[in-house]
């Protein structure tokens, strides 16, 4: 038995920060989210799989999705014609609305509801379940674990599940929650960053198939899964169009433009990626080099790159010589009280009520990002200008 | 640390020069230009290395003009060790070397000497010279109160105009009641675009609004093209009618005489009675008219010389009226053919004679053309909804058929378009260049018609031609024998005979008058006036005259009746039609309104194509929706500015308010020491005139020697800087045990007048007594122990 576990597709991805780049690059990008998504239903028809498991989140948006779930249909019509099966669940982007789909879906497709159900199939005369549900709402808060039957009659039984570990707002669970259930395979869904949490049975993150921004990062793909013997093996399949990379350069006290330049070409050389470049050191570069690159010079420079895509470059300013390091107990005394969440929220009520802002600032990761930012901040001032 | 010694290699004016420096403080004297602030320069350059040669830095390298090395060494002591610190050219500020009691140890050890302090800091801190104390001259009493206030952190000045800088920075980018700043505008962008979003419909929904009005508007389309179909027929049969109404109005006044067909007379009863009349008569006549006239006899002469050709005339005296007859059929047949000619191309405004009916290999190749390159998207779309038709139920099962018939009308209308090009040649040639292929096809029909039309109308003709002609020998022949009349020449060949029949009974009768007896004539007319009335009986008459009028009125109707024939046969079916209108011009009204209707209903026609294209587009539009996810595109674009901006504003913000917060704290934490040294300084520094400097509630009270309390803002601008020098000197101390490098002055107080000037080497002697001072100047203005004084000369150097 073969089958592919694909999860957050994301399909009509749109893409921030590439206005700059040549109208070919912003047409690939703005199709990578399908273009990955055909790897996965080519991929199963290579691979003769007996059926395919998306794990939520396969829509981006799901207001105005017509022309994703055409194409949907589509792949899913193809699918049905190589006799392969497609097990859904929506998930909290793509959760599911009364006036939801237009579109219907050929009769090989089963998505599951809002409550935990088991289909079940037969296949190299092995009984096959396959356990799982969707969101109908932006949240689920329930311990919908709790509702997955342990394991039923079956040979193999495989649970499919759109949630964050321990996250109150998506379905929280318990890797031994899920391993109590006696399942031989946990398909998740909903975090980007691909992961295993289990090998024996294996429970898996597969990540996106697509990178969808600067932090989304490393190749991205999907999982074809055979079980042979009772013995199940998990093989990553990549999908992503462009890979997102994080790269560092240290600047010296002599570069110019030309080296930097220079510097940055030997560090664009794999085809396909999108870079976000840190200058660290941005400190020892004159004010000339400095200007250049704030006036984004460099990044003009490699706009026109077919493959290997300088996204953007964050110069890092870092503290020069032990800067003022008899007052530094005072700069550490004054920084509990100066990034105070709710000082900061208090700060200007018109930036606050934007729901955008708001949603930033309520980030986990705000506060430690905008300390680096300010630290950068200072440095940058304080060491140059 | 103490400077104990200075060693220059090379370093601008100085080569080659070796001081030693007092521990507690030491006088620098010299002129202008020699070498006071190099010396100084010097200090700072081994510590914390050379000036680089970019940007500014560039005209305070002093890198000496000849061979020399550049650099040099200093001597610190600790009171165990002595530290020397050697840097010489090199790259990134010069090569350095540490040495601890002669033992080179690692270059991170700096920091035993300098505290941490970078150079910047150090000349913040230890470093006073004019420009210092200028630029404290030049702030405002506000600026100079908060500088005052803030002296308790390193470089606090600096700090402060950082602080200012990023407040500057974040007001670039967005005040709460501004309007321009980049932040601004993208909030209101953020707005705007939110806004357009909710505008749109959701897809799904208007998807099917737009199918089912489409669905409504191809409904009454369909409708409105049959009735204007319709409009058209009757147009063209109204046409036909006009053409026909002449002959209809003729046909109609003929048929209002009553003909009678009845009681026709016989061929043998009228030939009989014509016999029997003249037999009569020349009977009557006998005595005095027994022989024939001249004109009777060159007739008969005539007669019997061609008698052959002339019976034969007889005898073929009804096929020549068959002919006739034939002729005028064919004539009213090629009348028809016309009309009908006619009304195909007023059908077919497109329609030219030029063009020839397709081949079924043609046809064919047209069909071909159409196939290839057919626009698989719309095709596709097609299939899909084909295939909704059979997944869905309900409304959706309509909808989606309305997509597939409007998809695959709008792939084959599509098409038409494309395959023109492609056999455009042998359209050319076929006479159709310039129609699209639907018009080619819909136009075969007519031109198959029309061929046919005119096949016939060619054997019309031919057999026309050949009627005409053997009419004309028979023309020709009549001719010979002064038979032909234009008119009607039956008739003449009839009356021909009858005058002949009359002579030859004339002849009869002479004959047999010269034969029979002279009684037997009187029986003989009373057998013939009784034969005759047996005639005249049975025709209803009484005399030979009134048969004779009756024989010419039954020709007359029988030529009628030929005529209204013909003329029913003309008209036809129209009959019924035709007799629906009295007149004319009711006929001419009605097919007016018809063409009015018509043009209306093109007009309505033609608009309901359009809408039916606008809607196509529509939703086709919203299918591709390219507009929506541009704007999504957009507002992505516009959230990641958002987030971005507004980090960069906060990140100036906070760093801003922490700076302040830093200096805040360090100051409320070093001030109640500090003010205890800098009370002391201040009293020196004004001459006695200021006691005490007391701190309350943040703000600091200056106490006079007459017990009179000043605010800052109350001192004078001297007072204020000497209160500030103060500060910065007491800071100096307080930090002594974290930063214990010399304090470099450089002619700072020449302003001062001398007797404060004096105060100040008290002050400096006071300071000393922790922190190591050097003291460059120009002017000795007061009596400072010898061992103390570095006496520079121009010729010092080199």
């Amino acid at each position: 038995m073969k089958f592919i576990h694909a999860a957050d597709l994301h399909i009509d991805t749109p893409f921030a920060g590439v206005n700059g780049f040549s109208s070919e690059l912003q047409e690939n990008l703005k199709k990578s989210t399908y273009t990955a998504a055909k790897k996965v239903f080519q991929t199963a028809i290579d691979k003769k799989v007996d059926f395919i498991i998306l794990a939520g989140d396969i829509f981006d948006d799901t207001d105005r999705s017509l022309e994703a779930q055409s194409f949907l249909k589509d792949q899913f019509e193809t699918m049905n014609k190589y006799g392969i099966k497609v097990y859904l669940v929506y998930g909290n982007h793509d959760y599911y609305r009364n006036d939801y789909s237009i579109i219907k879906f050929p009769n090989n497709v089963t998505v599951f509801g809002s409550d935990v159900t088991t289909a079940s199939l037969e296949i190299d005369n092995m009984k096959v379940g396959i356990t799982g549900f969707s969101y109908y709402q932006q949240h689920v808060s329930a311990d919908m674990v709790s509702q997955y039957p342990s394991r039923g009659k079956f040979d193999y039984q495989i649970g499919i599940l759109h949630a964050g570990v321990m996250d109150n707002n998506y379905a929280p669970f318990k890797v031994t929650d899920l391993l109590s259930k006696g399942y031989d395979y946990w398909a998740l869904g909903h975090i980007h960053k691909r992961e295993i949490l289990n090998k024996i049975p294996y429970v898996i993150y597969p990540g996106d198939t697509q990178g969808r921004n600067q932090n989304d990062l490393g190749e991205k793909g999907f999982y074809l899964v055979t079980v042979k013997d009772r013995i199940t093996t998990a093989q990553f399949i990549p999908s992503s169009v462009y890979i997102w990379r994080k790269e560092v350069i240290d600047a010296e006290d002599d570069d110019t433009l030309d080296s930097l330049i220079s510097k940055i070409s030997n560090i664009l050389v794999n085809q396909n990626t999108m870079t976000t470049l840190t200058i660290n050191n941005a400190q020892k570069l004159s004010d000339e080099v400095v200007k250049s690159i704030d006036r984004g010079e460099i990044l003009h420079h490699f706009r026109n790159n077919k493959s290997a895509i300088l996204y953007k470059i964050y110069p890092k300013y870092n503290k020069d010589n032990n800067l003022s390091e008899i007052d530094q107990k005072y700069w550490d005394d004054s920084k509990t009280e100066v990034f105070d969440l709710d000082g900061i929220k208090d700060m200007d009520s018109r930036l606050y009520n934007n729901e955008v802002i708001r949603e930033h600032i309520n980030q986990t990761d705000f506060l430690k990002n905008m300390k680096e930012l300010v630290e950068n901040t200072i440095n940058k001032k304080y060491n140059g200008e | 640390m103490k400077l104990t010694k200075i060693k220059i290699y090379g370093f601008g004016k100085w080569i080659d020069q070796e001081f030693s420096i007092n521990a507690d403080y030491q006088v620098v004297f010299g002129p202008n230009e020699a070498g006071k602030t190099t010396l100084l320069m010097f200090i700072k350059s081994i510590l914390f290395g050379f000036a680089t040669n970019r940007g500014e830095n560039k005209y305070q390298q002093y890198k000496p003009k000849k061979g020399t090395q550049y650099g040099g060494e200093l001597e610190f002591s600790d009171g165990d060790s002595i530290w020397t610190v050697v840097r010489v050219d090199g790259k990134s500020g010069g090569d350095l070397t540490l040495l601890r009691d002669n033992q080179q140890v690692p270059n991170s050890l700096m920091s035993k000497i300098t505290g941490g302090f970078s150079k910047e800091e150090y000349e913040r801190t230890h470093v006073l010279n004019d420009e210092s104390i200028f630029s404290i001259y030049r702030l405002t009493a506000e600026q100079l109160e908060t500088e005052i206030m803030s002296v308790g952190a390193v470089g606090s000045k600096e700090w402060l105009a950082v602080a200012d800088d990023m407040e500057n920075d974040s007001d670039q980018l967005y005040k709460s009641r501004g309007r321009k700043q980049p932040l601004v505008q993208a909030l209101d962008q953020n707005q705007k675009l939110l806004k357009q979003k909710s505008q749109f419909d959701n897809q799904q929904m208007a998807f099917k609004d737009t199918k089912e009005q489409l669905k409504a508007l191809q409904i009454s389309a369909s409708e409105n093209h049959l009735q204007y179909q319709r409009a058209i027929e009757e147009q063209n049969s109204l046409f036909g009618l006009l053409k026909k109404w002449p002959k209809y109005q003729e046909y109609k006044q003929m048929a209002q005489k009553n003909i009678n067909e009845y009681n026709q007379i016989t061929t043998d009863d009228w030939e009989e009675s014509l016999r029997l009349n003249q037999e009569l008569i020349t009977l009557n006549n006998s005595q005095q008219a027994a022989s024939l006239t001249d004109h009777e006899q060159s007739q008969l002469d005539f007669y019997r010389n061609n008698r052959f050709e002339l019976d034969d005339i007889k005898k073929h005296k009804n096929d020549l009226q068959q002919l006739q007859f034939k002729i005028g059929d064919i004539n009213r047949s090629l009348n028809n053919n016309d009309n009908q000619i006619d009304q195909l191309f007023s059908q077919n405004p497109q329609m030219d004679e030029n063009m020839q009916p397709l081949k079924p290999d043609e046809m064919l190749k047209l069909n071909d053309a159409s196939k290839s390159g057919l626009n698989t998207p719309l095709l596709a779309v097609s299939a899909v909804a084909l295939v909704m038709v059979f997944f869905m139920s309900g409304f959706l099962k309509f909808a989606a058929g309305a997509v597939f018939l409007v998809s695959l009308i709008a792939a084959i209308y599509q098409q038409r378009s494309l395959s023109n090009k492609s056999s455009d040649d042998f359209l050319k040639q076929r006479g159709y260049s310039g129609l699209s292929k639907q018009v080619v096809k819909q136009l075969q029909t007519s031109l198959v018609q029309l061929r046919q039309i005119r096949e016939s109308q060619e054997s019309l003709e031919k057999s026309l031609h050949e009627s005409e002609s053997e009419l004309n020998q028979w023309k020709i022949q009549l001719q010979k024998f002064n038979l032909n009349v234009q008119t009607d020449p039956v008739t003449n060949i009839e009356n021909y005979f009858d005058q002949i029949h009359l002579i030859q009974t004339k002849i009869q009768l002479i004959n047999s008058t010269q034969i029979e007896s002279e009684h037997s004539h009187i029986d003989r007319i009373e057998a013939l006036k009784a034969s005759l009335s047996v005639i005249l009986e049975h025709n209803h008459v009484s005399t030979m005259d009134e048969l004779t009028n009756l024989h010419t009125e039954q020709k007359n109707n029988r030529n009628l009746i030929n005529q209204l024939k013909a003329d029913k046969v003309y008209i036809g079916e129209d009959m019924e039609q035709l007799n629906q209108f009295k007149s004319l011009s009711e006929l001419s009204d009605r097919s007016k309104k018809v063409d009015e209707k018509v043009r209306q209903f093109e007009q309505a026609n033609n608009q309901t194509n359009r809408q039916l294209g606008s809607l196509k587009e529509k939703q086709e539009q919203i299918f591709d929706d390219s507009s929506y996810r541009r704007l999504i595109s957009e507002l992505k674009q516009n959230e990641s500015d958002l987030v971005e901006l507004y980090d960069e504003w906060l990140a100036d913000r906070i760093a801003g308010n922490w700076i302040h917060r830093m200096l805040n704290l360090a100051s409320e934490n070093r001030y109640p020491k500090m003010l205890q040294t800098a009370k002391h300084y201040f009293n020196l520094l004004t001459d006695g005139n200021y006691v005490n400097i007391e701190l309350n509630d943040q703000k600091l009270k200056l106490v006079k020697s007459d017990k009179i309390i000043f605010d800052v803002h109350e001192l004078s601008k001297a007072t204020t800087v000497q209160l500030y020098l103060s500060l910065r000197l007491a800071f100096i101390t307080e930090i002594y045990d974290l930063v214990n490098l010399p304090i470099l002055i450089d002619d700072a107080f020449v302003d001062f007048d001398s007797n404060r000037t004096e105060n100040i080497m008290e002050l400096v002697k006071d300071i000393s007594r922790n922190n190591q001072i050097i003291y460059v100047t120009a002017r000795l203005t007061s009596e400072i122990d010898n061992g103390h004084i570095l006496k520079l000369k121009e010729g010092n150097h080199a």
